[in-house]
């Protein structure tokens, strides 16, 4: 018996390194020093054909890897206006504790040094981010797409908002989803992602929107809820910093074609996750910010002067 | 019963990670446990392909198994031992997803050298132990 264990470990020792030998794959995608990605939306950049096909045809440094860590610009819109509206589409059911948590977020966030940093990225015609947030507008939706959500589902809420006049059509908004604790975006909620951003056409304007759900549920050490919580309210505080993030994102990278480094990362991926200094609040969780009276414990984002560093404020 | 709960789990966590592979076409925030199980895959391929004896030790439980989809179990001393680790050193760990289940996280990825659409499809079962994670199994069939 322990004989043919053995035979039969080796003949899988044999047929492992076969399959992980450079000959099993020889027919692999050409992948180099001059290979370049793009966000995919599913956490791992996939390769830009056209950034690639540029560099290997200058065939040397391109000013865009004279560092491998930087975030470039791809020459896609940044939103650059003298504020950015930010639209909440509260889906489900929430309490009025968490909704007032994320309002009270929302409202003090344009103007500190956290969002600051996000004025470090510009459009081709040197145009900048302005340290500028306005919660324009708010909307409730009750399920009407069940518990149960796919991504088309949130664009569809966002329409549906727009259609019905809960809020106005605006291509300088982000429209943020946002859902209650008992329901699952079924692409990857919890288990890739905590929250994403994309953008879609409605009535022929380009709209940015995003999906944020509060992770008690499904996910609440992958998605950041702490116990204690700066506000105590688990959920909503994890989800501030993701909300942060998305926005960030979104103002740099509307359209996913502008700024993003040669792994496909947004300024909010490059330090997801990293927080940096904190302080303990009097309830004993652990902060880095204060908006409004209030703190947070938000990501730190990328500070693009330079060669580029994860940062607090600006 | 056991063998009933673990085919029903990896069933299930196939089942769920192809849905899952439907992702969004726009940008994400991955989870702080993609991010960190990531890492920790990468420690293990790297002490894999080193032969790092000790730090496989402190990183697979006790009682660590594989099941192949040939119907195959490799017990935790043999795989240790297992002589083709420095073939693995340029392969990695890709379409990361993590379910948090109860106190344990299931990761499941695709191993492949980059660009390679081949490779093993990995479906690993991680369970707390003090302050750190630990490999309690690891289920391992081809990548189509």
């Amino acid at each position: 018996m322990q004989l043919v264990k053995k035979s039969l470990l080796s003949a899988v020792a044999v047929a492992c390194a076969v399959a992980f030998s450079s000959s099993a794959f020889a027919s692999q995608l050409r992948s180099d020093e001059f290979t370049a990605y793009k966000p995919s939306g599913k956490g791992f950049g996939v390769v830009d054909q056209e950034a690639t096909e540029q560099a290997r045809r200058a065939g040397s440094v391109h000013i865009e890897r004279t560092s491998s860590n930087a975030i470039t610009y791809h020459n896609g819109p940044v939103m650059v206006a003298s504020t950015t509206n930010v639209y909440y589409i509260w889906y489900g059911t929430w309490s009025s504790a968490a909704k007032s948590l994320l309002v009270s977020f929302m409202s003090n966030l344009g103007g500190s040094p956290a969002y600051n940093v996000n004025t470090s990225y510009y459009n081709g015609s040197k145009q900048y981010v302005k340290n500028s947030v306005t919660l324009a507008g708010q909307a409730v939706d009750n399920y009407s797409l069940g518990k149960s959500l796919s991504d088309a589902d949130i664009a569809t809420i966002v329409s549906n908002a727009i259609s019905a006049g809960s809020l106005p059509l605006d291509t300088n908004g982000s429209y943020m989803v946002l859902t209650a604790a008992d329901v699952n975006e079924t692409s990857g909620f919890g288990s890739q992602y905590c929250g994403w951003h994309d953008h879609t056409t409605i009535s022929s304007k380009d709209i940015k929107y995003a999906f944020i759900g509060d992770p008690t549920t499904i996910a609440p050490s992958g998605c950041g809820v702490n116990s204690p919580s700066p506000n105590g309210i688990g959920g909503a505080d994890a989800m501030v910093s993701v909300m942060y993030h998305e926005l960030s994102e979104t103002v740099s990278d509307p359209d996913i074609s502008a700024w993003y480094d040669r792994s496909g990362n947004e300024n909010g991926d490059k330090c997801a996750w990293n927080f940096g200094k904190t302080f303990t609040t009097s309830n004993g969780a652990s902060a880095n910010q204060t908006l409004g009276g209030k703190n947070y414990l938000m990501q730190q984002m990328w500070l693009n002067v330079g060669s580029g560093s994860c940062v607090q404020k600006y | 019963m056991k063998h009933t709960f673990v085919a029903s789990l990896t069933a299930m966590l196939i089942s769920v990670g192809v849905y899952a592979d439907h992702a969004v076409g726009g940008a994400i925030t991955m989870t702080r446990y993609v991010l960190q199980f990531n890492e920790l895959e990468k420690t293990l391929l790297d002490a894999q392909s080193k032969h790092d004896i000790p730090t496989l030790d402190e990183l697979l439980a006790p009682a660590f198994e594989v099941r192949k989809s040939s119907g195959e179990v490799v017990i935790r001393k043999d795989w240790m031992e297992q002589p083709v680790h420095a073939k693995l050193s340029d392969v990695v760990p890709s379409k990361m997803v993590v379910y948090e289940i109860g106190s344990y996280a299931v990761a499941n990825f695709r191993l492949a050298k980059p660009g390679d659409a081949g490779g093993v499809f990995i479906v690993d079962v991680w369970v707390p132990d003090a302050d750190k994670w630990r490999l309690r199994a690891r289920f391992e069939s081809p990548a189509q």
